[in-house]
């Protein structure tokens, strides 16, 4: 075998070779495939350019909750107005700094889960295992390639990204320390960075599963899941996952099959742990996105809880002791001082559990799925006779109880009418306590501030029997990535604006009026002939909901990546399909190159492709370097209103703005347009939300027949909730074939009103500078 | 002390007055250039119009509140997202609502409260040019005044008052 070095022939002394570097079969092949592009592997700096030119047109703006920093010991420091704190640190680099911080325990939660995963499955499967998406994938990893430059191969191919995951997520880190960035440009280049990392993270993550467990690879038609309190068997004993993490899931399944008890119990889950275990098995039940936690919990239903990682509740021990369910944890992320008996006999364990010890911790899920069955099993003849809820005549005593003070109102996030309802059902009606239900995230804030201890969440289930437990619904399991035959399909009429946009809806359940909004905004948008797109708590929020003919939404349409459909892509971490398709529009679409190509990929992205995300619930970190990742590759994002409170939007100054943009067929500088008008945008109601949609579909290369489709949507949704046309339509409107025909006298009539010219639409449109400008 | 209406949230050292029926009338009257900003609450919209067409005061309708204007048969000044009004009035250089220069009063009712409290935050630490008062359900320590935490009775009794101020001049 040929090695590189220096060496010298026998008899041919005079000659010495040198060889520097051998290249292999499998090297070669990686250099063909593609030729490198500018920004492999990009550090802080590589693309900071890019995100100077983003944020030109979609500026911070910060919004403080808080208006001190307490990060050192000098603190705490005053930021208000212009102070600074004793570092020096302004109150908008703060604000930046708070959201570069959040952005990156969001990608640690990610990559933490990437890394996990991915150890587990190369422990089960080996290095070698081939990761193969099936015949209909060929752009497997669309991030991967775009920003490392490599095509992962196996899943030892993937420790690789993981390595360069980590080594960022440092670098970013740091600079959040004491005395280290100032600007807050400066820190938001840094965010969208590390959530661009958290893109990368959540691919390889989501890829390990899918090559792991041998999850769906894009399937259009996968099964539809039972879904709800209601799908549950309560006969059988009952384990319910929560988190994130499924190894231990999958092996709790996998150990059920092969010991024939499949009929015998249930398998159920709760947040993303559960979409991931429905991906494995059609059989295990989703209970609900993580809002229904508390309420789950309470109910008594599960025997055994088990805990993995992420948006998991931090009282769950206190909560599961309460119901006489042992709690078991099964990774590092959440240990609640418990005992660590990975190493102990697992029928010990079980015969520990059933006499009382609260909950232990088990970090091989191979046990934990003994011990999790075993425990299950034995234990529910025992729960059977315990009552976890309050009778109605109970729910009405305790209700006697409350003082009226109202301080459950004011410490409820949405302020929903708590006192109005004790009050109520201190009369016997509970219509007002079954009425929070559907409103209510289970925080449990009011029983924290009751002054009288008031268990108000067990109350409100309990008036809401009939709603919580009578229903069961249906999700479509989540599918994985986007097939490269879709993504031919649809290129086209997406850049040209026929399919007026992808309407992704994202993130978690800290939703302002319940989970019934995100499912009207997918059915408006899918009605439409939009392609909505769901992950994690929204794909779940979406499953609760009856169209008006009594089917769900995942019912009623199509599964496929294509106009009118209703996609479920997976849990937060196949959110990375998502990006992945709008830059595989790029490159099937467009043929660009992706190899190392970032910043040609998100222009295309961001001027081409109209897509917009909307983070209803948002609530997590996770959720703001989700978000934030998105925005990088041009992708706009709405957030509900709790949004705002993450102290950072994008949001252009609309009659302020400038909109430049670059016509690359021309070479010239040429007058934009808000296409689209924000990156990041926290709307007040569903309402707004919905129209706004409409409008950050619109992309500068829409054809005449695209923008048509996109602005009737606009005015449409406009009219039906504000009863107008919307007062900035002259602004999308760049000649006379844009107008809708149906509308045209009307919009006409308009346009002359507003002092409207005609322009050119912009033949190649692009905010990336001419390479001879540079 | 009073607490802000949503209990946890405290801003910072700097907090905003609690006010009466008086005080906030008197601001009211001392503005050169208010502005009303009038959210998806609703609640209390009928009083905000009125106070709107008494004082001559621009409205601008957030979230989708300018429908429900409509079937009133008012048409706000303007339709725009909370977030983007609070935008304008924190540039100097914008010319208001009607063209006629900045704004030196920002009047917020019925927004969403935490929605408005992180406006509040917004125009508070970039908008000295500015002052707040929120007429939305509780304290607000983000404005420089608003409502003490009152049951919708008192509420309407302290909106009442401020109506009975200004008509007084």
């Amino acid at each position: 075998m040929i090695k590189d070095g220096r060496f010298i022939l026998d008899g041919m002394e005079n000659v010495v070779i040198n060889i520097g570097k051998v290249t292999t079969e499998e090297e070669l092949a990686e250099q063909e495939w593609e030729p490198m592009g500018p920004t492999p592997k990009p550090g802080i700096l590589s693309l900071r350019n890019w995100d100077h030119r983003l944020l030109k047109d979609f500026p911070p703006f910060y919004a403080p909750i808080c208006d001190m920093c307490c990060l050192c010991t000098y603190g705490k420091c005053d930021l208000t107005g212009d102070r600074k704190g004793a570092c020096g640190i302004g109150i908008e680099a703060q604000q930046a700094r708070m959201v570069t911080i959040a952005c990156c325990i969001g990608t640690a939660a990610h990559a933490g889960h990437a890394n996990h995963v991915l150890h587990e499955l190369i422990k089960w499967r080996g290095r070698d295992h081939p990761i193969d998406l099936g015949p209909y994938i060929d752009v497997e990893a669309p991030i991967i390639r775009t920003v490392v430059g490599t095509r992962p191969k196996t899943l030892g191919d993937l420790e690789e990204v993981l390595n360069y995951v980590n080594q960022q997520l440092v670098h970013v880190l740091s600079s959040t320390h004491t005395g280290q960035e100032g600007s807050y440009i400066d820190f938001e280049s840094k965010a969208l960075h590390v959530s661009m990392i958290d893109n990368l993270a959540k691919e390889v993550a989501d890829i390990a599963q899918i090559a792991g467990f041998d999850f769906p690879k894009g399937d259009p038609d996968a099964a539809l899941i039972d879904f709800g309190f209601g799908a549950v068997d309560r006969t059988k004993p009952v384990i319910v996952f929560i988190g994130h993490y499924p190894a231990v899931s999958v092996a709790t399944i996998d150990y059920i099959e092969e010991h024939g008890l499949s009929d015998k119990m249930e398998v159920c889950g709760i947040c993303c742990t559960a979409i991931e275990t429905s991906r494995y098995s059609a059989s295990a039940k989703v209970i609900g996105p993580l809002s229904m936690q508390q309420f789950f919990v309470r109910s008594g239903i599960a025997d055994v809880i088990v805990l993995d990682e992420q948006c998991v509740r931090t009282d769950l021990l206190e909560e599961a002791q309460k119901t006489g369910a042992p709690l078991i944890l099964t990774t590092d992320k959440i240990c609640y001082n418990l005992p660590d008996v990975t190493n102990r006999d697992p029928d010990k364990v079980v015969s520990d559990l059933l006499n009382g010890t609260p909950g232990v911790l088990i970090s091989d899920p191979l046990i934990a799925a003994q011990v999790i069955t075993k425990t299950a099993l034995e234990i529910k003849p025992k729960r059977d006779a315990l009552n976890h809820l309050p009778e109605l005549d109970e729910v009405q005593k305790l209700a006697e109880e409350c003082i009226e003070c109202g301080w459950c109102d004011r410490a409820c996030p949405n302020s929903l009418p708590v006192k109005d309802a004790m009050i109520k059902a201190k009369e016997g009606d509970f219509g007002g306590l079954s009425d929070l239900f559907s409103p209510c995230m289970s925080c449990g804030r009011c029983e924290s501030e009751c002054k009288k201890d008031l268990p108000i969440i067990s109350m409100i289930l309990k008036s809401a029997q009939d709603i919580a437990f009578g229903e069961t619904y249906t999700m479509r399991a989540g599918r994985g990535p986007v097939l490269d035959t879709e993504i031919r399909k649809v290129g086209a009429p997406l850049v040209l604006g026929e399919i007026p946009g992808i309407v992704a809806l994202v993130g978690c359940s800290n939703f302002p009026n319940g989970e019934v909004e995100v499912a009207k905004i997918a059915e408006e948008f899918a009605r439409r002939n939009y392609i909505v797109v769901a992950t994690g708590c929204s794909a779940m929020a979406m499953a609760m909901y009856r169209c008006e003919d009594g089917q769900t939404l995942y019912e009623k349409y199509p599964g496929s990546f294509d106009a009118g459909g209703v996609v479920n892509i997976g849990s937060c971490v196949a959110n990375a399909h998502i990006v992945g398709a709008a830059i595989k529009v790029a490159a099937i679409f467009a043929r660009l190159p992706l190899r190392g190509n970032f910043e040609e990929i998100a222009d295309y992205i961001l001027n081409k492709v109209g897509a917009c995300g909307i983070a209803w619930g948002a609530m997590s970190q996770k959720a703001a370097s989700i978000a934030t990742g998105t925005n990088r590759w041009g992708i706009p994002v709405i957030v509900g209103p709790h949004g705002s409170k993450y102290r950072r939007a994008y949001i252009s100054n609309k009659e302020l703005s400038e909109w430049e943009l670059y016509d690359k067929r021309t070479g010239e500088v040429v007058e934009g347009e808000p296409a689209p008008e924000h990156l990041m945008y926290p709307a007040e109601t569903m309402e707004e939300a919905i129209v706004l949609t409409a409008k950050l579909c619109i992309r500068p290369s829409d054809n005449a027949k695209g923008r048509q489709i996109k602005l009737s949507n606009y005015v449409d949704l406009y009219k039906k909730y504000m009863g107008t046309l919307p007062p900035d339509l002259h602004l999308f409107v760049r000649n006379e074939r844009d107008i809708p025909i149906t509308m045209k006298d009307e919009i006409m009539e308009y346009l002359e009103e507003a002092g409207w010219k005609p322009r050119k639409a912009i033949g190649d449109p692009s905010r990336l500078v001419p390479e001879e400008e540079v | 002390m009073t607490r802000a209406y949503q209990c946890a949230n405290v801003p910072g050292p700097h907090l905003g007055k609690v006010g009466t029926s008086a005080s906030v009338a008197a601001a009211i009257k001392r503005a050169e250039r208010p502005v009303l900003i009038v959210g998806s609450d609703l609640r209390h919209l009928d009083w905000a119009l009125d106070l709107a067409k008494e004082r001559n005061i621009p409205v601008v309708a957030t979230a989708h509140v300018a429908g429900a204007m409509r079937e009133k048969g008012v048409r706000p000044d303007r339709e725009m997202g909370a977030i983007e009004i609070t935008n304008l009035l924190k540039s100097p250089e914008w010319g208001g609502v009607r063209g006629e220069g900045q704004h030196d009063l920002a009047i917020f009712t019925d927004v969403l409260y935490y929605l408005e409290a992180q406006m509040l935050s917004a125009l508070k630490h970039f908008a000295p040019h500015i002052k707040t008062i929120s007429l939305t359900r509780g304290h607000q320590p983000n404005a420089d005044q608003s409502l003490p935490n009152l049951s919708e009775k008192k509420l309407a009794e302290f909106l009442a008052g401020v109506m009975g101020e200004l008509n007084e001049s």
